[in-house]
C-alpha cells in the first residue's frame, strides 16, 4: 500500500513535469485521477450537484494555472486538496456564509472528545439497515460544521490519513485527530436525534 | 479498569493503541456490553461512511475543464532557459549581418552611439556613487572590443570582397540556426534525463 502511494507520488511528479513542458494530454490525466475524489469531498461539502462541478473545475483550473509553484518533495493530492480547501474557504467568504468557516482556529478544540462512552439505550445506527444508515448520513453530514465535516469526509469517504489532512490543513496531527472524533461523536448524535427514538 | 472514553475509542477502532493498552481495551470490552455496544455502533458508522456511495462524476468532466484550460502551455520557466539564449544570438547575427552589408557606416554608428552612451554615463556618475563608475569602465571596455571586433571583420569583409560577404553572412545564418537547434536538443536531453 505504501509503496503504491510512492509509485503514485512518482508518477504524479511525472506528469506534472509533463505538462510544464506544454502536455495538455498529461494534464488530462491529472484531472482523470483526481475527479473522483475530489467531487466525492466538493459534493459532501457544497451539496448542489452543478456547484459541486463548478467549483471541483475551479480547483482544477487553479492547479492548471499554479502547477509551476507545485513542490515535488510534497504529495500532489496533499496539494490539489489544499487548493480545493481554500478554494471553498474564499467561495463561502464570498457568498458571506459566516456559519460554515473551514478555517476554523485551532484553539477552539475543546474536550468535548474525551467524554465517558455511555451507550445503554438502544441505538438507531445498529438497527438501520445499511442504504437507510447511509441516506442518514447524508442528511447528518450537512448538518456538521464545515471545518468539522471537511475532516470527516476526508477521513472517511476519502480515505485519508491525518498526517495528510494535518499537511492540507497545516495543522498538528492531534488537532486533526481530535477534531475526527469529535465530528464523529456530532454525527452519531445526529443520527439519533433525527430518528425516531428505540 | 473505567469504562471507555471516546477518544480510547476511536483509537482502539484506528489501532493506534499501544499493545499494552489494546490488550486492556480487549479486555474490558469481554466484560462490558455497554462499551461493546459503543464500539459496535461507532464501528457501523465508520463503515457505513467509507461505503458511501461515490459521486456520479459525468464522463466528459474530464474534457470540460480541458476545454477551459488555456492553449498556452505553463511556460514561465522555459523563457529563460531558451527565450533568452535565442533573443542574444539573433541580436548578435542581426549585428554581424548588418556590419558584413553596410561596412564602415554600422562601425561609425556603433562607435558615436559608443560615444553617446559614454558621455551619458559620465554625467551620470557625477550624481552616482563609487560604485558605478565601475559600469562606466566596463561599458568603455565593450565599446573597446567591439569596436576591435568589427575592425576585423571589416578587413575581412575587404579582404574576401561582394561576394565572399554574401558567403559569410550565410555562414552566419546558418551557425545561429545550428546553434538555436542544439540548445534545444541539450535542453530536451536534460529533460529526459530529469524523467528517469
Amino acid at each position: 500500500m505504501v509503496e503504491d502511494k510512492k509509485a503514485s507520488g512518482l508518477e504524479d511528479s511525472k506528469l506534472v513535469r509533463k505538462v510544464l513542458r506544454g502536455d495538455r494530454g498529461a494534464f488530462e490525466a491529472i484531472i482523470r485521477k483526481y475527479q473522483q475524489p475530489m467531487l466525492n469531498y466538493v459534493s459532501r461539502m457544497v451539496r448542489e450537484r452543478e456547484m459541486a462541478l463548478d467549483v471541483s473545475q475551479e480547483v482544477f483550473l487553479r492547479a492548471y494555472a499554479s502547477l509551476s509553484t507545485y513542490r515535488p518533495e510534497y504529495k500532489f493530492s496533499t496539494w490539489i486538496f489544499r487548493i480545493a480547501s481554500n478554494f471553498l474557504i474564499d467561495h463561502w467568504r464570498k457568498k458571506k456564509i459566516v456559519a460554515v468557516s473551514l478555517d476554523q482556529p485551532v484553539e477552539n478544540d475543546g474536550d468535548e472528545c474525551f467524554l465517558q462512552v455511555a451507550d445503554e439505550t438502544a441505538s438507531v445506527v445498529r438497527e438501520l439497515e445499511l442504504k437507510e444508515l447511509q441516506a442518514s448520513l447524508e442528511a447528518a453530514m450537512d448538518r456538521l460544521p464545515a471545518h468539522l465535516r471537511e475532516l470527516f469526509v476526508w477521513r472517511h469517504v476519502n480515505g485519508m490519513s491525518y498526517e495528510e489532512m494535518a499537511e492540507i490543513k497545516n495543522i498538528p496531527v492531534g488537532t486533526v485527530k481530535n477534531r475526527v472524533f469529535q465530528a464523529k461523536e456530532m454525527m452519531r448524535v445526529l443520527l439519533e436525534e433525527s430518528s425516531c427514538p428505540v | 479498569m473505567p469504562c471507555l472514553t471516546v477518544d480510547r475509542l476511536y483509537n482502539y477502532l484506528d489501532g493506534a493503541l499501544p499493545p499494552k493498552d489494546k490488550v486492556e481495551v480487549d479486555r474490558h470490552l469481554a466484560e462490558c456490553p455497554a462499551c461493546r455496544r459503543a464500539l459496535e455502533v461507532r464501528k457501523r458508522l465508520a463503515e457505513a461512511a467509507e461505503h458511501l456511495p461515490p459521486f456520479a462524476a459525468p464522463e466528459n468532466f474530464a474534457a470540460c475543464v480541458m476545454a477551459k484550460v488555456p492553449a498556452a502551455a505553463v511556460k514561465k520557466r522555459r523563457l529563460w532557459t531558451i527565450g533568452l539564449p535565442a533573443a542574444a544570438a539573433t541580436v548578435v547575427a542581426g549585428l554581424g549581418l548588418a556590419f558584413l552589408l553596410w561596412g564602415q557606416s554600422i562601425v561609425s554608428a556603433l562607435q558615436k552611439t559608443g560615444a553617446a552612451f559614454g558621455s551619458y554615463l559620465q554625467d551620470a556618475l557625477n550624481y552616482a556613487a563609487k560604485g558605478l563608475k565601475l559600469l562606466s569602465l566596463a561599458g568603455k571596455i565593450i565599446i573597446t572590443v567591439s569596436g576591435r571586433v568589427l575592425d576585423t571583420l571589416q578587413s575581412v569583409a575587404e579582404m574576401v570582397g561582394p561576394d565572399g560577404r554574401a558567403v559569410l553572412a550565410g555562414g552566419a545564418l546558418v551557425i545561429v540556426i545550428t546553434g538555436g537547434m542544439l540548445l534545444r536538443r541539450r535542453q530536451f536531453l536534460s529533460e529526459r534525463t530529469h524523467d528517469k
